[in-house]
């Protein structure tokens, strides 16, 4: 299951707390006992998810390796790691499969699926619609390792569930489109999250905002343009932020193509994997960690700047 | 007229539209519901048997059953470490006001989005390596729960920031230390919040594969997410029905969860839409 | 002996805000003293701070003869009861009502039985078993003061805790609480923005406005005198006339009419000099005849109080109001002519409020121990 996160739908600006609660409410907790019951988690996330992060700026520069005499003394090799990646034709063949993935599965295919769910059910009570999201969110939720194996399943080329259903064909999709297949497995896998936010979204847009419009004599696609979208906006960017750094640093496609046939499914995620601890180059599979979170925080970054720019 | 017309044709459209979405997202999933009971499955999901013969075969073979376990018992670790630590953390921080906590929180929420695993593979398994806790659950259930505590603690906070302080502060009036305030009034009342935690961590490590596939290396201490994959990708044809079995098997828990959170609380966005 | 003292007393809040201003302030052993003002004038604050809640910026506390000022919140030996009673909802009745006790650490027959007898003397031994949510209101409340009672505290800090009732249960529970009181002997502090629940409550009062306090005085002396012009517009359920008008010949003139003018004002003042003067509808009588001293003008408005009107007059540009047993009322267009008790008169300097010749109300102060600080 891809680590879930709830969507917080606005950058934070202030805070909530009406300015009574505060100095009062230090004296209910007190500093030092707020202290001692932050610092378990504090602790935790600095030990193991701040520090590795910032480890990864360092190691990137090293040429740690697993097995052999750079493991018992790594030394450091300044921007090594990085000429070799930029010249690295692999390297530069994961990226372009990244970025089609996340564009073609999460920026396209579950936004898009997402919503048109959303927005098509979202006056509809019956019990048609709770099986429809049921499905939708069972196949978030199921383990990724099971979910592969459906998927391999259902593209069989010889006994397949799809091919059946297409008659006679008998195309090995995972061989012969495998990126697709890919992207189309993962649109399935993560659809749900987008449902789920636009759903809850759109059922906050006040309806005399539509009603208002319907009465200018709006059509229902202008309705959506015009009063929906402008004001779901904020939720939108959330969601494609969230999802397209969900989906940049998925390992799942590992569990179905292993980045093959040929890397033509070889993302970043995988990339990494092989060559750092399949191959035991540390220092390689940092430097390129460091790229991965740097792409990454360029994409959040113009993400939140698109958001920032609302009204 | 012309517009009724429309209108009926948009109806169609759109009712079409979600059945074949539908099916779409159901047939993958065929396949987990028929080929357990088939004695003879294939990779094609169609009915027959029905045979609880291949379960049998599951619950003799000890690879499996012993993956299974693990996966619970990684599971509960996590998820204890979990909600002690957010729950304490959440509290604080929606009582004690610091400059820039909404702020940080939000960034750790987006670092936990993007370092778990992938990204930080390498230096977390330095990390754990040299903390001599690699092949060990410890090892592993820290690296789970520092990836899961940011986005617990802002959900619970959510809980907090809402139960009012007067509750706290009538206690604190009559002589409670904030230990006495958090077990007798605060953990009572966050409690929903820390059994949507609670469900949300196991779901999460259940599925999780790519922490103990690098951080394990006894095939005994490999949770099912590890062992399912293995199963299939091991040379030569897998057995299916041994598979079929296995899988459903490990993933009905967590669709039991999933539908046990949904009838108890819903299945809401906390933080940011709830507004 | 549990007697609050507060001396110099500033709370400050980050971003400058000064919800208590310099208050010097004494508060008897066993006295029922009412906070009254506006929201934001710092009488919640005030409380709070007493009860620990927020630290002071400067100044110090006392209850009971010693300095709690750096003390604990648990440590102040206070009851305090919230507006919304903070009753805990996970808990019993009867264990909410023993929690205090709980965190004493006193054996667990022990405070049940002194739970129940507190239940008991406020006629909850039905309930105890119950959760606060299948509670009414008032009951509710009930739990809420049980476990103060229930505390045995030296004093009790009330913030508004009729305020979530309605109408007709607040005045039952505005008796009930005025005879509690007096039987538990217990100093009682009360913060009420309800200027009729202070009067009816209260030994003593303090009105406060922006963190100061505007009049300290028994609800007699604070409905009869108001030092100025803040106070005598905030008491009284029918708004005190306050009307603007000039010294003039030994008088007051007020639009076209003569007032007379009070000697206890009147050696303060000089012709010329510009006042507010302030009479209650319930101190003024209306007469359908010209009068001296009596505001002349036409019946505008008839607005039932029960058993009397509230009758508006209007003439010159000046408006005031009189009440009229029923029976007496004019008709709407009527001429009428106002006639304010002189006696009740009362004169306020226009520039700064204060009322003139104050003398002996706000002295009594003094007299009583502390002085209210002039603003």
């Amino acid at each position: 299951m891809p680590t879930t996160s709830p969507a917080p739908a606005e950058a934070p600006g202030g805070d909530a707390q009406p300015p009574r609660g505060e100095p009062g409410a230090a004296a209910v907790l007190g500093r030092p006992a707020a202290g001692a019951f932050v610092a378990p988690a504090l602790l935790l996330i600095a030990a193991f998810l701040v520090f590795p992060a910032l480890w990864t700026l360092y190691l990137g520069l090293t040429d740690y390796r697993l097995t052999g005499a750079a493991a018992v003394n790594p030394s450091f090799v300044g921007l090594d790691n990085y000429t070799q990646a930029l010249s690295d034709p692999q390297f530069r063949n994961s990226l372009v499969v990244t970025a089609l993935f996340v564009f073609g599965s999460a920026v396209i295919g579950q936004t898009f699926l997402g919503f048109a769910l959303a927005w098509t059910m979202r006056d509809w009570r019956s019990p048609l619609r709770s099986v429809v999201e049921v499905l939708v969110i069972v196949a978030w939720i199921l383990p990724g390792s099971v979910v592969a194996f459906l998927w391999i399943a259902f593209l069989d080329g010889q006994s397949g569930t799809l091919n059946a259903l297409l008659g006679g064909v008998d195309t090995e999709w995972l061989l012969e489109t495998p990126l697709l297949a890919v992207i189309v497995f993962n649109t399935w896998r993560g659809t749900a999250f987008s449902m789920l936010l636009y759903g809850a979204a759109l059922s906050a847009v006040p309806p005399s905002h539509l009603e208002t419009a319907r009465l200018a004599g709006a059509s229902a696609f202008q309705q959506l343009r015009d009063v929906v979208l402008p004001t779901i906006r904020g939720h939108i960017l959330t969601s494609l932020l969230l999802i397209s750094l969900w989906t940049f640093n998925d390992f799942t496609p590992y569990l179905l193509t292993r980045g093959g046939p040929n890397f033509r499914t070889d993302v970043l995620p995988v990339f990494i994997f092989r060559n750092a601890i399949s191959s035991g180059q540390l220092g390689y599979g940092a430097a390129i960690s460091t790229v991965v979170l740097g792409v990454n925080l360029v994409i959040a970054l113009f993400y939140l700047r698109l958001l920032r720019e609302r009204t | 007229m012309g517009g009724w017309l429309r209108l009926v044709a948009a109806r169609v459209g759109f009712s079409a539209f979600v059945a074949l979405a539908a099916a779409f997202f159901a047939l993958p999933m065929l396949w987990l519901v028929f080929a357990p009971f088939d004695p003879t499955p294939t990779l094609a999901a169609r009915p027959a048997g029905p045979t609880l013969a291949n379960f049998r075969d599951v619950f003799q073979n000890p690879l499996v059953l012993t993956s299974l376990r693990n996966s619970v018992l990684l599971a509960l670790y996590a998820m204890v470490l979990v909600v002690a630590a957010a729950t304490l953390a959440a509290y604080a921080l929606s009582r004690v006001h610091l400059p820039g906590r909404d702020l940080l929180l939000y960034v750790l929420l987006l670092f936990s989005s993007v370092v778990s695993g992938t990204a930080a593979m390498v230096p977390l398994f330095l990390l754990v390596f040299e903390l001599g806790l690699i092949n060990t659950y410890l090892g592993v259930t820290l690296v789970l729960t520092g990836g899961l505590l940011p986005a617990a603690i802002f959900i619970l906070k959510d809980f907090t920031d809402t139960t009012p302080t007067s509750y706290e502060e009538s206690a604190r009036v009559f002589g409670a230390s904030p230990f006495q305030i958090l077990r007798d009034i605060v953990v009572p009342l966050v409690r929903p919040g820390m059994a949507v935690i609670a469900v949300w961590s196991i779901v999460n490590v259940w599925g999780n594969f790519l922490i103990p596939f690098i951080l394990l290396r006894d095939p005994d201490l490999a949770p099912a997410s590890v062992v399912t994959y293995s199963f299939y990708t091991e040379g030569g044809q897998a057995d299916l029905r041994l598979l079929s079995a296995f899988s459903l098997l490990y993933s009905v828990p967590v669709v039991v969860m999933y539908l046990f959170v949904q009838r108890r609380y819903g299945f809401r966005f906390y933080g940011g839409i709830k507004r | 002996m549990a007697e609050v003292v507060l001396r110099s007393l500033v709370k400050e809040f980050p971003g400058g805000v000064r919800a208590i201003d310099r208050l010097d302030l004494r508060i008897e052993d066993g006295e029922f003293f009412a906070l009254l003002g506006p929201s934001g004038c710092g009488k919640t604050t005030l409380l709070r701070t007493i009860a620990g809640l927020e630290a002071p910026t400067e100044g110090t506390i006392e209850i009971g003869g010693r300095d709690v000022t750096r003390v604990q919140p648990g440590g102040r030996d206070v009851a305090m009861v919230f507006q919304d009673y903070a009753l805990y909802p996970h808990m019993t009745v009867i264990d909410n009502i023993a929690y205090p006790l709980k965190v004493k650490r006193v054996p667990k027959a022990e405070r049940h039985r002194t739970a129940a007898e507190a239940g008991a003397s406020l006629q909850l031994e039905a309930t105890m078993e119950r959760r606060p949510g299948q509670l009414s209101g008032g009951q509710q409340q009930r739990v809420a003061l049980a476990r103060a009672i229930a505390y045995r505290p030296q004093v009790f800090l009330f913030d508004e805790p009729l305020s979530n009732l309605d109408a007709r249960l607040r005045l039952e529970a505005r008796s009930f609480l005025k005879r509690l009181q007096h039987e538990l002997g217990t100093t009682t502090v009360y913060v009420t923005h309800d200027q009729s629940e202070a009067l009816a409550l209260a030994d003593r009062m303090a009105v406060m406005e922006a963190g100061r306090v505007r009049q300290l005085g028994t609800p007699v002396e604070v409905f009869r005198r108001p030092a100025n012009l803040f106070v005598a517009g905030f008491i009284g359920s029918t708004p005190m006339n306050l009307l603007e008008a000039t010294v003039e010949d030994g008088g007051l003139r007020v639009g076209r009419s003569r007032l007379p003018l009070p000697a206890a004002a009147g050696a303060h003042l000089a012709a010329g000099d510009k006042v507010v003067v302030g009479v209650r509808p319930e101190y003024a009588t209306l007469a359908a005849e010209e009068r001296p001293g009596a505001i002349a003008g036409q019946v505008t408005l008839l607005e039932s109080l029960g058993s009397a009107f509230l009758v508006s007059v209007e003439g010159d540009g000046v408006r005031a109001q009189v009440t009229v047993p029923e029976g007496g009322q004019p008709a709407v267009g009527d001429r009428a002519f106002l006639v304010p008790d002189p006696g009740r008169l009362l004169v306020y300097r226009a520039d700064d409020g204060e009322l003139v010749g104050a003398g002996q109300p706000a002295e009594s102060a003094a007299a009583q121990g502390m002085r209210a600080t002039p603003p």
